[in-house]
């Protein structure tokens, strides 16, 4: 069987699964430090990883991509979201000189493993999956320049407030998926 | 372009998922070319056609004025 054609095996949910909870849990542990209460954070994001493991089985299997493409996705987005976490208790400490500028820039390598799992991920779909994605990544590249583009311009003439740039990344995730939602629309 | 991927398929009594899995592609793939809405790369082409044993141009016909040649 390939990797494109999908099983719906217990072997396959138990992976979905334990892939959920592992990936929740590193992001319930930054939420739940950043709101105060780790152990809490933790637990909601394993049932919150388990519900989305279990979840995953339900797509349709015409809509499916490969499932392990998928966990590696979501463990690769965890690990992001508790490096994220890792980095704003490193902040804090108020370091200067060198440990300052390697923990301001930790994230960037949680962000280049996501990209390098996203890439590695892209190159092993099929020729029309690939194309829904690169397509997808093109029209969220575009939608994402004119919205913050048309954002700034707005800021500059002061007639909005001006905004963390770090937005810029959920403006692109959103962009993404508008794109992927119209790209899937179009090859249905 | 026009195919005849569902009538080379039915004549084998395949099922979408099975052409997909013969054809190591996803269902949507399968579909999106059965249906008309992407049309394959040359390999991917040729691939199909190996697998049904005729030419690529007995299964993929471009559209009336899709082609237009300059002499």
């Amino acid at each position: 069987m390939n990797e494109n054609s999908p099983t719906t095996s217990s072997s396959e949910l138990n992976k979905n699964l334990i892939t959920g909870a592992i990936a929740g849990g590193m992001a319930g542990a930054a939420f739940g430090y950043g709101l105060g209460s780790l152990w809490t954070g933790i637990v909601a994001g394993i049932l919150f990883g388990l519900a989305i493991g279990s979840r995953l089985q339900r797509v349709p299997i015409k809509m499916r991509y490969p499932m392990p493409i998928i966990r590696r996705i979501l463990l690769a987005a965890g690990f992001c979201v508790l490096v994220g976490m890792g980095y704003a208790v490193l902040v804090d400490k108020g370091w200067s000189g060198m440990r300052a500028i390697l923990a301001a820039v930790l994230p960037i390598a949680a962000w280049a493993f996501l990209v390098v799992t996203l890439g590695m991920a892209i190159a092993r779909l099929d020729e029309l999956q690939r194309r829904i994605q690169t397509e997808a990544i093109a029209i969220g590249f575009a939608g994402t320049v004119i919205v913050c583009g048309g954002y700034g311009l707005l800021g500059l003439a002061g007639i909005l407030p001006a905004i963390n740039w770090g937005m810029v990344i959920f403006v692109m995730v959103l962009m993404w998926f508008v794109g992927k939602m119209w790209t899937l629309w179009r090859y249905r | 372009m026009k195919n005849r991927l569902k009538v080379l398929r039915a004549e084998r009594d395949w099922s979408q998922a099975q052409l997909a899995e013969l054809l190591n592609v996803s269902r949507q793939t399968a579909n999106a070319l059965e249906t008309g809405k992407y049309d394959p790369s040359l390999p991917l082409a040729f691939k199909i056609a190996a697998l049904f044993g005729c030419r690529i141009e007995d299964i993929f016909k471009p559209e009336d004025g899709e082609i237009k040649t300059q002499i």
